[in-house]
């Protein structure tokens, strides 16, 4: 039996506690919906280039609010991108995620990535809650393919080649906004390749507390890859890799562009099995006709392409039908890039074995060619002019 | 052009006829079909063929040395400016066993006959 006095403190207690959750609640609520808005809106068309996004909200708590992602035309034609992370959660992170957001595309027109990041820094002094924050800044001439970008204390962009190949833009790092450290601003160069793709994200993507970020990072360029160059459900794809199965507690962002080849490039995909080599080889026939590839050119093209999708089907996997044989053609500056890719088993050739012959024919076809080993795949590299006769 | 192989006998000479495309889906019916001849003299004829590659002449090396083995030749036609023409001599393939047309065969055969 418990007094009246018991039963009232109880009360109101519980009436306190029910009010404090409410309140969470609807904060969490409001937070999460004014990010919605201020992402909600579409991204603007560029020409020559594929933009997605994909955001996942965090579950935890208030752990709402905080990140952006942004993509914008600058005056001088340039395609800017940012991806962004207040520090801090709830309503204030959403209200100062949207006052930075705004302060960075007004501020990007007149600013290099660098003096963008100065301007920010003094901005935030302004606004106590964004300081702190992390972002990474990207301008790409789609012409060009020049890049300049700077990074304050956020991961670094990835770049996924056509063909596989990923690289993290690690340089024009400098401290988070607003901190004392981050005076000194540096940006950096780099160059986007037509068919590559950039990958901004925010740090909830890559960052586990049972697992460090070099693991991250590697998980992310691995899911990077696995759509053919220029598809927009990369992003999305990304985040349900990275995220998909766990209730992730901090939100996460990812923004991708692909810059688009000015030529068509050829793509093809295909399980490791002999009778899909014959469909390659049509499929690469037409490419080669549409892009006015030479006769000899496009006979000793498809040899030599022929010659090493069979050695990855026979050798890289044992002809099992399952593993994926990827080949990517592009013309550029009257050359022919093209590379073929697999997961397979690789066994090093000798040279008088039947395949050191297939390679022997790749060699003498090709200007270049190289084989690599690139996280756990196989990627063989051919390089030839466009025109004129055959080397052969 | 779907993948085929005849084989007939013409003046004394077994002549396999490939049409199609030789691959690694191919290359060895291809080398059967050489082998199960009689004639001491077998012509492999490769005007027809749209492609050839290092599966289909590892195949015809293995026949080659296959027949010499019993004491019989091969003779291989593969006219100038061909696909199999083309593979042949980027593989470097001996030119001695190469012939540019079936007369050519007939002409020479009929000398040592």
């Amino acid at each position: 039996m418990i007094s009246r006095a018991a039963a009232r403190e109880i009360a109101a207690r519980a009436a306190l506690a029910l009010d404090n959750a409410l309140l969470y609640e609807r904060e969490r609520d409001v937070s999460h919906t004014l990010q919605l808005g201020l992402l909600g809106g579409a991204l603007p068309t560029f020409e020559r280039v594929v933009v997605a996004s994909a955001y996942r909200p965090g579950s935890a708590s208030l752990e709402v609010g905080g990140d952006w992602y942004d993509a914008f035309h600058l005056e001088n034609g340039a395609i800017a991108l940012v991806v962004g992370d207040v520090v801090g959660h709830g309503l204030e992170a959403a209200v100062a995620m949207g006052q930075l957001r705004g302060a960075v595309s007004a501020l990007a027109q007149s600013s290099s990535p660098a003096v963008l990041l100065e301007r920010l820094d003094t901005f935030v002094e302004t606004v106590p809650s964004a300081a702190t924050a992390t972002l990474a800044y990207v301008e790409l001439d789609s012409d060009t393919g020049a890049v300049h970008y700077a990074c304050a204390g956020h991961p670094p962009p990835l770049v996924v080649s056509p063909d596989g190949r990923t690289r993290f833009l690690w340089d024009g790092r400098s401290a988070p906004l607003g901190s004392i450290l981050g005076r000194d601003r540096d940006g950096a160069e780099d160059r986007l390749a037509e068919g590559e793709t950039l990958v901004l994200y925010t740090d909830g993507l890559v960052e586990r507390r049972t697992a460090g970020i070099d693991a991250g990072l590697e998980r992310l360029a691995e899911a990077a890859r696995r759509r053919p160059s220029g598809d927009p459900r990369l992003a999305d794809e990304i985040c349900d890799a990275l995220v998909g199965a766990e209730a992730q507690e901090d939100d996460v962002c990812v923004l991708t562009l692909c810059r688009m080849p000015s030529v068509p490039m050829f793509s093809h995909a295909f399980p490791a099995s002999p009778t899909q080599l014959a469909g390659l080889r049509e499929q690469l026939r037409v490419w080669l006709e549409d892009n006015d590839v030479s006769e000899d050119v496009e006979r000793g093209v498809v040899l030599a392409v022929s010659e090493a999708a069979a050695n990855a089907v026979e050798h890289g996997y044992g002809c099992d039908g399952a593993g994926l044989v990827t080949v990517v053609a592009h013309r550029l500056d009257g050359h022919l890039e093209i590379s073929v890719r697999d997961e397979g088993v690789w066994q090093e050739p000798a040279s008088d074995t039947d395949r050191g012959r297939g390679l022997d024919i790749i060699r003498a076809i090709v200007e270049q060619f190289s084989i690599g080993h690139e996280e756990g795949a196989t990627v063989l590299r051919m390089r030839t002019a466009a025109n004129g006769s055959a080397r052969a | 052009m779907p993948f085929d192989v005849v084989r007939d006998q013409r003046d004394g000479l077994a002549v396999v006829t490939v049409s199609g495309e030789i691959d690694l889906t191919t290359s060895d019916l291809l080398q059967g079909s050489i082998e199960r001849t009689t004639s001491p003299t077998v012509v492999l004829d490769l005007s027809r063929v749209a492609f050839l590659d290092s599966s289909g002449i590892r195949a015809i090396d293995r026949s080659r040395r296959h027949l010499a083995s019993q004491g019989r030749a091969l003779r291989i036609v593969s006219p100038p400016d061909t696909p199999s023409a083309w593979t042949l001599r980027v593989a470097g393939f001996d030119r001695d066993l190469v012939v540019e047309s079936l007369d050519r065969v007939r002409d020479a055969n009929s000398q040592t006959a």
